[in-house]
């Protein structure tokens, strides 16, 4: 926690000096805050990874669990510095899911509710990148405005922690090390990312964070065995991420965008652009139905987010407790 | 209460809809797949029979996504159309 802490502090300190920052664009004098806020949760799993293999508590799934944010917030890094090609992103995130697939740490079973399940290894090892793609490029294109990322982030990432907790009283026999040790990982960097990013925000997580936070969830996932409940709490992402790209025709980079899905106005209220070619994201339906203030914005997802995350472990239960 | 006062309802529907029916249709798709394997097996061969169980599979996972789009478009043209008459309580300049 103090390695995160520390971490973060410093992004915000040098990285704002090195030019390092981007605009908040919802807010009416467009202030610079330092970006690239993501590094502290790098350094700090890595910090954490280190200790652990030092005392000879590292396990091979929390080592591919870690491979998979490194990979992921260094794919961050090159495009939070020199921007990727809007194809090459999703192609390059699918690397993270590597690590999982050549140490062999991902389950050969899916099951989904009401005892159905399919024993696909083969199939299985296909899907491990593709997952890791979609979960870190859906939390990318989700960080539409201060805090809304790092905050569903967090609350999957409990989300999954609670559900592997469902599935050890209803099942039992899982490996508890595992489970302490990727909760420890994961859940402080998201905290502390958490409350340095929420509104308003004193550090964007930039590509760094948002792919590695997006990686870091995929493969928790993954590695846990959690793929259904881990699709139903990631829902909001995913249906944004869904509609942005088949609104839009395709994948595509904000820059590039001719017409953005909001406005804001000189008072700070948002509103969506009624303009027909821009794209229909999820923020855009949330204004229309009323909310006009960023952190109203906020509230709403992190209230979906939560049904979403309430669904989840209702799902773990018809899992684990029916089948 | 709190619900029925949720502005995000709309959008809280479509997305509840939607976990409710990912969870349903692989238990009902299983189920329907094992009657086709039942029915079609014996007149039409293992490997066709497979053949459209895939085929099947893959088109109801299109009319899925396209039901899911679509539920979501309706939304934000109806909640457009309801913006630019001011009809919708929440949509109506504030004083």
């Amino acid at each position: 926690m103090a390695t995160y802490l520390f971490t973060t502090r410093v992004v915000m300190k040098r990285f704002a000096r090195w030019g390092i920052a981007g605009v908040d664009v919802h807010k009416p004098g467009k202030p610079k805050v330092p970006e690239m806020g993501g590094t502290a949760l790098l350094f700090g799993t890595f910090c954490f990874v280190t200790v652990l293999a030092l005392l000879g508590a590292l396990t091979g799934e929390l080592l591919s669990i870690f491979m998979a944010i490194l990979i992921a917030g260094l794919i961050g890094v090159i495009d939070d510095r020199y921007t990727l090609n809007k194809r090459v992103k999703p192609a390059l995130c699918a690397l993270a899911g590597l690590p999982i697939v050549l140490m062999g740490t991902y389950p050969h079973e899916l099951l989904l509710p009401l005892s159905v399940s399919f024993n696909i290894p083969t199939l299985y090892m296909i899907l491990v990148p593709i997952a890791l793609a979609v979960t870190a490029n859906a939390i990318n294109m989700f960080d539409v405005m201060n805090g809304v990322a790092s905050g569903t982030s967090l609350i999957v990432l409990l989300t999954l922690v609670v559900t592997w907790s469902v599935r050890f009283v209803l099942v039992g026999g899982t490996d508890v090390t595992f489970a302490t040790g990727a909760a420890l990982m994961l859940l402080p960097p998201a905290v502390v990312l958490f409350a340095f990013n929420r509104y308003p925000s004193r550090v964007f997580l930039g590509d760094t964070g948002t792919l590695a936070l997006g990686a870091a969830i995929g493969a928790f996932v993954v590695v846990s065995g959690l793929e259904f409940p881990g699709v139903v709490v990631m829902m909001v992402p995913i249906t944004n991420a869904f509609f942005s790209i088949f609104s839009h025709g395709g994948l595509f980079e904000r820059s590039e965008l001719k017409s953005r899905p909001i406005s804001v106005g000189d008072d700070g209220r948002l509103s969506s652009n009624p303009d027909p070619s821009a794209p229909l994201t999820l923020t855009r339906i949330i204004l229309l139905l009323g909310y006009e203030r960023e952190e109203e914005v906020f509230l709403a997802y992190m209230q979906l987010t939560l049904v979403t995350a309430i669904l989840s472990v209702l799902c773990g239960l018809l899992i684990w407790g029916i089948g | 209460m709190i619900l029925l006062r949720f502005r995000a309802m709309p959008a809280l529907v479509i997305l509840v809809a939607n976990v409710v029916f990912i969870t349903i249709a692989p238990r009902a798709w299983f189920e329907i797949l094992v009657l086709l394997n039942r029915w079609l097996t014996p007149v039409i061969g293992r490997a066709l029979t497979t053949y459209i169980q895939a085929l099947l599979t893959v088109m109801g996972g299109v009319a899925w996504l396209y039901l899911w789009r679509e539920g979501f478009r309706r939304l934000f043209r109806r909640l457009l159309k309801e913006r630019a008459a001011g009809t919708r309580a929440s949509c109506r300049p504030r004083l």
